[in-house]
C-alpha cells in the first residue's frame, strides 16, 4: 500500500507537470478580466451560446460562422452548446447574461413560438437583435414515385383519399405548424404524424410509411439528389436557391403563410447600440465570406441576412403570425 | 420477515401512486393514439403490484439476517460533502471549489500525507482545466465570486 | 469490387492518412473513457476541425473519433464501474465484477479483441452487403420500432440479479422516469412540475453517472472505513487461448446483433449491447456466472457496441440516412466535403468510398494494437489508493455531467441518482434495469402511439407486419421465460417466493 501510493504520487507529480507546461504552451490565456472598456469593445474572447447540440444544423451553423467572423471581430470566439427545453434553456441563459457583448446567443424560430405554445415566458422582446443569418422554408416533400408531381394533383388526391399521412418534427415544431397550415388552406385532411425531430421523418418518408412531410429543403436535399424523393413547393415568396426548380405555394396556385425555420444572432436586450453595431458589422461581414457560403451551400443551408433592424421587425411579424396560428389551431 | 423489502415496497408503491395521480391532470387527446396518460398509468399500475409482491415476499422470508455493519454514516457524509461542493461552485467557481471538495473528502478519509494532500487536491482541477477546458473548449463556470 | 478495393487500400496506406487514423482513435478513446462525453460529443467536437481537411482524412480522422469512442467507453466501465457512454453500460455488469476479482487485465483484453472483432465484421458486411441491407432497414417503421423496443426491455429480467421483483420494478421505475418531460406525440408537459429544466425530461447520460460512478464512490467511501475493506489487485493473469476460444461463438453472434441493431434508424449501441449481453446469458451453459464476471458477459456487449459502428454506416452511406446522432454527424461532415451520401456516392466517388472502407477496417486494427499496449498503462487506475480516487472520481463525474449541455441541472440530477443509487444497492436494487428503461422508455411510447396515429387507432397494425410479430413474439418469450424458471425454482425449493 504504502509502496503504491509512493508510486502512484510519483506518476501524478509528473503528469501534474506535463499538464502545467501544456496549459502554458496553449498560447492565449483567457486570463484576462478587464470589463471596464466600452469603447476598446472587444477586448476579450466572446462567448457565442448555441442553445442545441453539439454536431446539428444550428451547431454546424454557428461554428462555421464564427469560424468566419472571428477574424472581422479581432477576437476568438468560444461557441457553448447549452441544451434543454427546445432551446429555451440556452436562450434564456443568453437573455439574462450581462449586457456587454461578451455574450451573444444564437436563436431560432421556436424563441417566437415558446410563450404561445406556453412553453417558456421568453420571448424575442428579451433580446437586441444583431442579424439573422440563415432562413429555410417549408417545403412539401413527397417520394418520387408518389401519383402526384405538383400541388394542385396533391389537393386533388388528398380530397378523393383524406388521411394521407404527413409527418412532422413534433407537435408544435414549426413544420407541424406548416402541415397544418397547408391542411387548412387547402381543405384537406390530414393526418399529422409526429416524429422526434425532422430526420426520422424523411426516413420514414423515403421507406414509404409516411405519404408526405413538411421540413427545410435542407432536410431532404440528399434524398431529392438521390431521386427517392421529390418536392413540389415551398413555402416562401421567393424559390429556394437550393432546389431552384420548385415553384413557390403562390406560383402552384395556393396561397398559404411563408413559414420556415430561421437562425440569427442576438445579445442581452440592454446591450449598448454601439456594441450591437460592432458585431453586427462583423457577423453580417463574416455570413458574405466565400468558407462560409460554400459551407452553407454544402449543408443546403439557406442564407439570408438581415440587419439588426430588419431582424426585429421580422421578429415582431413571427411572433404575430405563430400567436395567432397556435391558437386557431389549438396547439397549446 | 424481511424489513427492507417491506420498506421498498411501501416507497414504490408510494411513489407509483403519487405519479398515478398526477396523470388525472392529463389531457384527454382527441387523437386515435392513447393519449399521455396512459403508458405512466401502465407503469405504474405494475409497480404497484409488483411493490404489492415485495411486501408479501418480506413477510414470508425466513431466512436469517445477515449483521451488517454500522458504516452508512460515512457515505451519508461524504453526500454531505458533494452536497456542499454542488453548493459552493456557483458562487466559488468550480476550480477554487473542486480543490476545497478533494482536500477535505481527503483528510476526511484519513490521508496525512501531506504531499498527497496538496498534489492530488490541486492537480485534479488543474487536469480539469486542461483536459475539459483547454482540449476539449467545456465552459466551466468560474462562480459569481470571480465574474 | 476488387480493383477498387486495392485502389482504396493504396490510397489508405499514406502515412498522413494512417497517422490521421490513430489520433482520432486516441482522440476518441480519451473521450469515450470519460464519463459524460459521448460519441456524439466527441464527433462533433473534431467536426470543425475537418472542414479544413482532404475530404478522405477529415472523415477518417472523424471515423478514428467515433471508433475509439465506443470502445473507450469500456475501459472506465470495466475498471471504475463508470461507463463512459451508453454503449458501455452493459460491460460494467461483468468487467467491473471481473476486475474487483482481480481480473482487471484479463477483462481489458477481452473488451478489446472483441470491440476489434465486432467493428471489422461489422465494416465488412457493410462492404459486401450495404446496399441489400440498408433497404431491409427501410421497412422498420414505428410498429418495427416498437416491437424492437418492447425486445430490448424484455432482457430486464436477466439483468435482475437476485430478485426478479425487484429488477423488474427497477425496469419500471426507468420508463416512468422515461416518461418525464414533453410527451412525445401530443406534446404535452409530464411530470414537469413548472420546471424549465425537466420540460425535454431527464437526460439519461447524468443518471447513468450517477446511478453507476457516483453510488459506488459512496459505496467504496463506506468501505474505506470498514473492516471488510479490500484492497484492488491486478494479477498479471493472460487471456488463454482456451478461453478465448471459448468466446469466439459469443463474439460472432453478438457482432451480428450489433450490425443489425446499428442499421435500423433509432437505435444504437446502447440497446445492442443489453441485447447482446442477453443472448450470451441465453446461450450459455453457466448462466448463474453473468453478473459476477463472465468474460462472456464482457464479449458480448463489447462486440456488439462496436459493432453497431459498422452497421450504422450502412443506411448512411448508401441510402444518406443517419440513423443516429453520430451518424447524423457523420453526414453532415461528407456533405461539408462535398460528398453526398446515398446510391449515388458509390457510382460518382467510388475511390473515396472505397478508401473510406479500407482507413475503417485499419482503424479497427490499429485499436486492437493501441487497446493491448495500453492495457498496462491503463490498469494503473487501480493501483491509485482508493482514498484518492474517490474524490478524483466525483469531481469527474460533476464535469462529466456539466460538459454535456453546459447545464448545471444535469449535475444535480447525477447527484440525486448517485444518492438513489446507492440506497437501491442497499436494498438489493439492481441499477441497471433503470438505465435500460430510461433508454428504451421513449423509443418504445412514441413508436407505440405513432403506431396507432399511422393506423387511426388500429391496434392490427400491431399483428399483420411479419417483423412486428415476430420480434414481439421473441420479446414474450423472454420476458417470460426467465420469470417462469425463477417461480418454478422456488416452487422446486420449497419457498414461498413467487419471484
Amino acid at each position: 500500500m504504502k509502496n503504491s501510493m509512493k508510486k502512484f504520487l510519483g506518476l501524478f507529480i509528473v503528469s501534474t507537470l506535463i499538464f502545467v507546461l501544456a496549459a502554458c504552451s496553449t498560447k492565449e490565456s483567457s486570463g484576462n478580466t478587464d470589463n471596464s472598456g466600452d469603447k476598446d469593445y472587444p477586448s476579450k474572447p466572446v462567448t457565442l451560446i448555441v442553445p442545441a447540440a453539439a454536431g446539428g444544423g444550428t451547431d454546424t451553423t454557428a461554428r462555421a460562422l464564427v469560424a468566419s467572423a472571428e477574424k472581422f471581430l479581432g477576437k476568438s470566439i468560444g461557441v457553448v452548446n447549452k441544451t434543454g427545453g427546445s432551446g429555451s434553456v440556452g436562450m434564456t441563459e443568453g437573455a439574462n447574461a450581462k449586457p456587454d457583448g461578451y455574450t451573444v446567443s444564437m436563436v431560432f424560430v421556436e424563441l417566437t413560438m415558446f410563450e404561445h405554445l406556453g412553453l417558456s415566458p421568453l420571448t424575442h422582446n428579451d433580446f437586441k437583435p444583431i442579424a439573422l443569418i440563415n432562413l429555410d422554408p417549408a417545403a412539401l416533400t413527397v417520394p418520387a414515385d408518389a401519383p402526384y408531381d405538383t400541388v394542385e394533383e396533391f389537393i386533388a388526391y388528398a380530397k378523393e383519399n383524406p388521411g394521407l399521412k404527413i409527418g412532422n418534427a413534433g407537435t408544435g415544431s414549426i413544420w407541424h405548424i406548416a402541415a397544418e397550415i397547408v391542411g387548412a388552406e387547402a381543405g384537406i385532411e390530414l393526418n399529422h404524424v409526429p416524429f422526434e425531430g425532422a430526420a426520422p421523418a424523411v426516413t420514414a418518408l423515403v421507406g414509404g410509411h409516411v405519404d408526405a412531410v413538411t421540413v427545410s429543403p435542407a432536410e431532404v436535399k440528399t434524398q431529392l439528389d438521390a431521386g427517392n424523393l421529390k418536392t413540389l413547393a415551398v413555402m416562401s415568396d421567393e424559390r429556394s436557391n437550393i432546389i431552384p426548380d420548385v415553384p413557390t405555394f403562390s406560383e402552384a396556385g395556393l396561397e398559404v403563410s411563408n413559414i420556415g425555420t430561421w437562425r440569427g444572432l442576438t445579445v442581452p436586450k440592454d446591450t449598448p447600440d454601439d456594441i450591437v453595431a460592432t458585431l453586427e458589422a462583423a457577423f453580417m461581414k463574416a455570413a458574405e465570406q466565400e468558407e462560409f457560403t460554400s459551407f452553407m451551400e454544402n449543408s443546403g443551408l439557406g442564407i439570408q441576412l438581415k440587419s439588426s433592424n430588419e431582424f426585429q421587425q421580422f421578429m415582431d411579424e413571427n411572433y404575430e403570425l405563430f400567436g395567432k396560428m397556435i391558437k386557431d389551431l389549438d396547439l397549446h | 420477515m424481511k424489513i427492507p423489502n417491506i420498506i421498498s415496497g411501501v416507497v414504490v408503491i408510494m411513489i407509483a401512486g403519487f405519479f398515478y395521480s398526477l396523470t388525472f391532470q392529463f389531457p384527454e387527446t382527441a387523437t386515435q393514439d392513447v393519449g399521455p396518460a396512459f403508458m405512466p398509468r401502465v407503469y405504474c399500475g405494475l409497480i404497484v403490484l409488483l411493490g404489492g409482491l415485495l411486501i408479501i415476499q418480506g413477510f414470508r422470508d425466513q431466512s436469517k439476517k445477515e449483521g451488517t455493519e454500522r458504516t452508512i454514516g460515512y457515505a451519508l457524509a461524504t453526500m454531505g460533502f458533494v452536497l456542499l461542493y454542488l453548493i459552493l461552485i456557483p458562487y466559488l467557481g468550480f476550480y477554487l471549489s473542486t480543490a476545497l471538495f478533494v482536500f477535505a473528502l481527503l483528510v476526511f478519509s484519513k490521508v496525512r500525507n501531506k504531499m498527497a494532500l496538496i498534489s492530488v487536491s490541486l492537480g485534479t482541477p488543474l487536469f480539469i482545466f486542461v483536459v475539459f477546458e483547454k482540449l476539449l473548449k467545456v465552459a466551466i463556470p468560474l462562480g459569481s465570486l470571480f465574474s | 469490387m476488387m480493383s477498387l478495393l486495392t485502389e482504396g487500400l493504396a490510397n489508405a496506406l499514406q502515412w498522413q492518412v494512417l497517422l490521421v487514423i490513430i489520433i482520432g482513435l486516441l482522440i476518441g478513446i480519451s473521450i469515450g473513457s470519460l464519463p459524460g462525453l459521448t460519441s456524439t460529443m466527441g464527433v462533433a467536437l473534431i467536426l470543425p476541425v475537418t472542414f479544413g481537411m482532404e475530404a478522405v482524412s477529415g472523415i477518417l480522422l472523424l471515423v478514428g473519433v467515433y471508433f475509439g469512442s465506443v470502445y473507450g467507453g469500456s475501459l472506465t466501465a470495466i475498471l471504475i464501474n463508470t461507463p463512459g457512454t451508453p454503449a458501455s453500460a452493459a460491460t460494467a455488469l461483468d468487467g467491473f465484477a471481473l476486475a474487483k476479482r482481480g481480473l482487471a487485465n484479463k477483462a481489458l483484453t477481452v473488451s478489446t479483441i472483441a470491440s476489434t472483432i465486432g467493428g471489422l465484421l461489422s465494416v465488412i458486411v457493410l462492404i459486401l452487403v450495404a446496399p441489400q441491407l440498408a433497404n431491409f432497414a427501410l421497412k422498420f417503421s414505428a410498429p418495427e420500432s416498437f416491437a424492437l423496443a418492447l425486445f430490448g426491455l424484455s432482457i430486464v429480467s436477466s439483468i435482475s440479479g437476485k430478485s426478479m421483483s425487484k429488477g423488474l420494478i427497477a425496469g419500471l421505475i426507468g420508463l416512468l422516469i422515461a416518461t418525464i418531460g414533453l410527451d412525445p406525440i401530443g406534446g404535452f408537459p409530464r411530470f414537469t412540475f413548472d420546471s424549465m429544466d425537466l420540460m425535454t425530461g431527464v437526460n439519461f447520460i447524468p443518471v447513468m453517472i450517477g446511478l453507476f460512478a457516483a453510488s459506488e464512490a459512496f459505496h467504496s467511501m463506506e468501505n474505506l472505513f470498514s473492516s471488510r475493506q479490500v484492497a484492488m489487485k491486478v494479477e498479471k493473469i493472460k487471456l488463454k487461448w482456451q478461453e478465448f476460444k471459448m468466446l469466439i461463438g459469443t463474439m460472432l453472434r453478438s457482432s451480428g446483433i450489433g450490425t443489425f441493431i446499428g442499421m435500423i434508424p433509432g437505435a444504437g449501441a446502447d440497446i445492442s449491447a443489453f441485447v447482446a449481453y442477453n443472448e450470451a446469458k441465453r446461450f450459455s451453459k453457466n448462466k448463474e456466472e453473468f453478473g459476477k464476471g463472465a468474460l462472456k458477459g464482457v464479449a458480448a456487449p463489447e462486440a456488439a457496441n462496436n459493432s453497431v459502428t459498422g452497421g450504422a454506416m450502412i443506411p448512411l452511406l448508401t441510402l444518406g440516412i443517419p440513423g443516429d446522432a453520430v451518424t447524423a454527424v457523420l453526414l453532415g461532415a461528407l456533405m461539408v466535403q462535398g460528398l453526398q451520401p446515398g446510391p449515388m456516392l458509390f457510382e460518382t466517388n467510388g475511390p473515396i468510398v472505397y478508401t473510406l472502407f479500407v482507413g475503417m477496417l485499419l482503424a479497427n486494427v490499429f485499436m486492437l494494437f493501441i487497446g493491448l499496449a495500453g492495457i498496462r498503462l491503463f490498469t494503473k487506475v487501480l493501483l491509485i489508493p482508493k482514498a484518492v480516487l474517490i474524490p478524483m472520481i466525483i469531481v469527474l463525474c460533476v464535469v462529466g455531467s456539466y460538459s454535456l449541455g453546459n447545464n448545471y441541472f444535469d449535475v444535480v440530477v447525477m447527484f440525486v441518482a448517485g444518492v438513489i443509487g446507492y440506497f437501491l444497492k442497499k436494498f438489493e436494487f439492481p441499477a441497471s434495469p433503470i438505465i435500460l428503461g430510461l433508454i428504451l422508455g421513449p423509443m418504445m411510447e412514441s413508436n407505440f402511439r405513432r403506431s396507432l396515429v399511422m393506423s387511426e387507432g388500429d391496434i392490427s397494425i400491431f399483428f399483420t407486419r411479419p417483423i412486428t410479430v415476430v420480434l414481439l413474439t421473441i420479446a414474450i418469450i423472454t420476458l417470460f421465460t426467465p420469470i417462469f424458471k425463477a417461480v418454478l425454482q422456488n416452487k422446486r425449493n420449497g419457498k414461498g417466493e413467487l419471484l
